[in-house]
């Protein structure tokens, strides 16, 4: 019973850890978005008016995204790596972020013309705009991190809920710290989960 | 000559515009505003000035755009008010002036078209100084040559796109982009060449202040097309002939590669290089924000001289930058950024 206990904790720290490390990329992603929306407005500044230079008025009306999230085993090769270091483990599957205009198999039949979302704003642009960019594209990456980090999050805290019940029905004295832990997150009102 | 002769045509109309200029807010104002916690605070602060009551009937939540919008408004009316008092010299100067508002909104118009936005929703955000009759034609357009036979030929702007509207290959982002350089350096080139058959103090103060801008120009261009498809030949056609980088700084400028060769390029001339000394120390400053700083001098200096036009293209510009500094303290207080508040460009 002793086993049951560790175990217990066990799920526990995984948990706790997974919690972490999914507040951890939140504020990644927060942070990314705060510089990319002021360095959005200082851009705007620069440009002026400049017929509203920079506002939805040049979104093209038939948009192509410039990034998706890939989905592979961890097991699978290393194929095309967009940043190796955002690379988030999740459910036995490897999840990155990669580029669209390095895909190297397009049929004939798809256009392979890609255009950078910041020539809807011109080609002179100031460098400002440049970092904005950079800013969002970085709270793209740092989002598929977060959900990976979610999702680890959600499954190790059913895992520990299971172990913690497990233990109370056999008798194994669950440490009230657990007990006190469990009753914490199930009043939090999803505030973690 | 223009002491005695000024003051009959003009000296009520630059008496308006030295009224206006005494309501642009000054460093208390905008202190005020620096300590709002929110867009309806400013709102209220903004009552206390000569904007008045301007955002009383806008709905809650406020929006930046909206305080950027009914900024512009106001700035408007006083510009037409001061055209319709005008006389015929006076108005054909501030008609130049517009010049540059329409360029922007032909911009607006082919990139919106390129871009298959709906034409109505593009022409409510052009700027009023700019709009002329027939601007909505533009979105039948698809290229340089139809623009110019359909539309700009019976505009103001026609002088400056008949050379160079030749093109009937189908508009992309980067012929867009020359289109815009290329018409707007025609257009100051046309400006200066006016403001200099004046003569007298009108040609001093707006020959200095558009020598600037034209310098302006081509630093940002040069920066801004390095690492880009705009060829070195491409962005040397964008360069004005006038200026005091004309023509050895823009020899040099036209053959400079990254940002190093452009401080090079300007390091002659004590002004710009001042400028760029700032903006290499200064970590809250950009060079676009010591541009601004310079351009609010010698536009404060230009109402130092009497009985001459600069004082109305002055006005507009301060006007210009003062919507600039709300609008940037409207975005700092919205996203949560109240550090960066203090990084707009006192007037007074």
């Amino acid at each position: 019973m002793a086993g049951v206990g560790e175990a217990v904790d066990e799920a526990l720290m995984a948990y706790l850890k997974d919690v972490d490390e999914y507040q951890t990329s939140m504020a990644e992603v927060v942070a990314a978005c705060k510089a990319g929306m002021l360095e959005l407005a200082r851009a705007r500044k620069s440009m002026g008016f400049k017929g509203c230079a920079v506002s939805q008025l040049q979104y093209p009306s038939r948009m192509k995204a410039s990034r998706k999230v890939v989905v592979k085993d961890e097991n699978e090769g290393e194929g095309i790596l967009a940043n190796s270091d955002n690379d988030q483990f999740c459910d036995g599957k490897r999840i990155f972020v990669e580029a669209i205009e390095s895909i190297p198999e397009q049929t004939e039949d798809e256009d392979p013309v890609f255009v950078d979302p910041i020539k809807w704003f011109g080609v002179l642009v100031p460098s400002s705009l440049r970092v904005s960019q950079k800013g969002f594209v970085r709270a793209v990456e740092s989002a598929a991190a977060a959900s990976a980090a979610y999702i680890n999050m959600k499954r190790d805290y059913a895992r520990y809920k299971r172990m913690a019940l497990f233990g109370s029905l056999h008798g194994t004295i669950v440490p009230p710290l657990s007990r006190n832990v469990i009753y914490f997150i199930e009043n939090s009102k999803g505030k973690y989960i | 000559m223009e002491l005695l002769t000024f003051n009959k045509d003009d000296g009520f109309t630059e008496a308006v515009v030295r009224g206006y200029r005494s309501g642009i807010l000054d460093a208390a104002s905008y202190s005020n505003l620096g300590q709002c916690d929110s867009l309806e605070d400013m709102r209220m602060h903004l009552q206390v000035t000569d904007y008045g009551t301007f955002l009383q009937n806008e709905p809650s939540p406020l929006q930046t755009m909206t305080i950027s919008e009914k900024c512009t408004e106001k700035l408007v009316d006083e510009f037409n008010y001061v055209r319709c008092n005008a006389s015929s010299e006076l108005a054909k100067f501030m008609d130049y002036i517009t010049y540059g508002y329409m360029i922007d909104n032909v911009v607006l118009l082919l990139t919106g078209t390129l871009h298959e936005r709906d034409t109505s929703e593009l022409l409510e955000k052009c700027h009023p100084l700019g709009k002329f009759q027939s601007l909505a034609t533009l979105a039948i357009t698809t290229n340089a040559k139809d623009a110019y036979r359909l539309v700009l030929v019976d505009t103001p702007l026609a002088p400056y796109a008949q050379m160079h509207f030749n093109d009937a290959h189908d508009f992309t982002e980067l012929n867009i982009e020359v289109i815009r350089n290329t018409l707007y350096k025609a257009y100051l080139e046309d400006f200066y060449s006016y403001c200099q058959s004046l003569g007298g103090s009108t040609a001093e103060v707006m020959g200095e202040i558009l020598r600037f801008e034209a310098d302006r120009r081509a630093i940002n261009i040069t920066i801004n097309s390095l690492d880009t498809e705009l060829t070195k030949e491409g962005r040397a056609e964008l360069y004005c002939n006038f200026g005091d980088l004309y023509p050895e700084g823009i020899a040099r400028l036209e053959r400079a590669e990254n940002h190093d060769a452009v401080r090079a390029a300007v390091e002659p001339y004590p002004q710009y290089r001042q400028l760029f000394q700032e903006a290499t120390y200064s970590q809250e400053k950009s060079l676009e924000d010591c541009f601004f700083e310079y351009e609010v001098k010698l536009n404060k200096l230009s109402f130092e001289q009497q009985f001459q036009y600069g004082v109305f293209y002055s006005y507009l510009k301060l006007k210009e930058q003062e919507v600039r500094n709300i609008v940037w303290i409207a975005e700092c207080i919205s996203q949560d950024q109240k550090a960066r508040i203090s990084q707009y460009i006192p007037i007074w």
